[in-house]
């Protein structure tokens, strides 16, 4: 059984280690945050496919886009950027499980399909 | 003495602002080690919470791949204009999340609930505008059950661009020509109707055979598989906005729990914890929806 002592000592005060960003750095986030939804619906407007000639330069554009700004939202808002090491690793192991699913694409892409009668035919 | 009183430490490194006090409970050696456990066992939430959402995205690539020219045509029904806005107040809400969180960091229990009650009402804005959009595909027979209607759909929408001078892209012909001929087929008196609308019948019902018999119209085979195929992507849309939505109404309820105790000075707030892990919560549904608004609403 644990021994309780009924008279700890005081203990003497501690700084937290965990560093939290002034109000600016989430006021210039915010800011940088709206100025990127401006550039993916401007994106969307201008058609780069159609302007480029390419297919998906649209679709890879506004992909970055949205990883900037999730990256932004990381970083900043969820504190991450100021946040432990292993905070940082269970971050970054979402993102790379999400990255690993992206694996079960090649089981679509190297086996065939099995057509099943229904709707499809 | 409860276990939560046996250690309380200040916070903050400046020395001059009034700093929450936050309780260091007796399994933790030092409130370094405390907080770092509650965040952490919150992004390991986060982690299935991404496990969740990405086999989502996941099915929302695999048929985006597949059927590109259907996402590419059913994506128009999705106004641009709304997702931008929820967009917006998204964003707002989760600036002023972090302003809450802040706050509570300072321990300005005042500013906590002033900035807790605007993501409040950004949140509500969100769920508003989300209903506006939800009614107005219901009324479209947008909505994946029996009587989804995409020939309908299709038609009022190029209708309404004509009208507003805005065609995005026009429905395909034989889409037009499908729903005129179901139009026909609905009038012609030889064929009886069990369901009250011919395309509600097509959905599965018995009479289905009968229906493409009369129809006058070859392009019909056609259209009901592409009609399936956008099918595909509402049923997507409604089931990743769908759970999205339903992960901002907890956000509500959470955040509210959170202005109650605020509001009434429990001593469970004392320690700002309990705030930052919502916060966290909140801002990964704010990049839920980061990438379902490009994803969804921006194809082209």
């Amino acid at each position: 059984m644990a021994h309780v002592n009924p008279n700890p000592k005081p203990v003497p005060p501690q700084q937290e280690t965990t560093k939290h960003p002034s109000a600016w750095v989430y006021h210039f986030t915010f800011g940088f945050l709206m100025i990127m939804l401006g550039v993916t619906v401007a994106l969307y407007y201008l058609d780069l496919d159609r302007k480029t000639g390419i297919t998906g330069v649209n679709l890879i554009v506004a992909l970055l886009v949205a990883v900037s700004k999730a990256t932004a939202v990381v970083l900043f808002f969820m504190n991450v950027k100021n946040g432990t090491r292993l905070t940082w690793l269970w971050a970054a192991l979402g993102f790379i499980w999400a990255l690993l699913m992206g694996g079960i694409f090649m089981d679509y892409e190297s086996r065939a399909w099995v057509y099943h009668d229904g709707w499809q035919r | 003495m409860s276990l939560h009183a046996l250690e309380t430490v200040g916070v903050g490194d400046d020395g001059h602002e009034e700093h929450a006090h936050q309780t260091v409970s007796i399994q933790y050696e030092n409130i370094e080690q405390q907080n770092e456990s509650y965040i952490v066992g919150m992004w390991s939430f986060l982690v299935t919470e991404v496990m969740f959402f990405g086999a989502l995205f996941l099915l929302y690539s695999l048929y985006r791949v597949l059927y590109f020219n259907a996402y590419l045509e059913a994506h128009q029904f999705l106004d641009v204009k709304w997702g931008t806005l929820n967009t917006m107040v998204l964003l707002v809400s989760s600036w002023s999340m972090v302003m809450a969180v802040y706050s509570g960091q300072k321990g300005r229990r005042k500013a906590v609930l002033v900035f807790l009650g605007i993501t409040q009402i950004c949140a509500a804005a969100f769920m508003g505008v989300k209903s506006i959009e939800y009614s107005k595909k219901f009324g479209e027979g947008l909505f994946p059950d029996a009587r989804f209607n995409y020939a309908k759909a299709l038609t009022m929408h190029h209708e309404e661009s004509k009208a507003s001078g805005n065609v995005h892209e026009p429905p395909s012909p034989r889409h037009v020509m499908a729903f005129k001929a179901l139009e026909e087929a609905e009038k012609a008196p030889e064929v009886t109707l069990a369901a009250p609308t011919a395309m509600a019948t097509l959905a599965g019902a018995p009479d289905k055979n009968q229906i493409k018999e009369a129809v006058p119209s070859a392009a019909w085979g056609t259209f009901e598989h592409e009609q399936n195929k956008a099918r595909i992507f509402f049923s997507i849309y409604f089931t990743m906005t769908g759970l999205h939505g339903v992960h901002v109404l907890i956000g509500m309820l959470l955040m509210g729990a959170l202005m109650y105790f605020y509001g009434s000075k429990h001593h469970c707030v004392e320690d700002y914890i309990p705030l930052e892990l919502i916060g966290l919560y909140w801002h990964f549904v704010d990049i839920v929806w980061i990438f379902l608004f490009p994803l969804m609403y921006l194809i082209s």
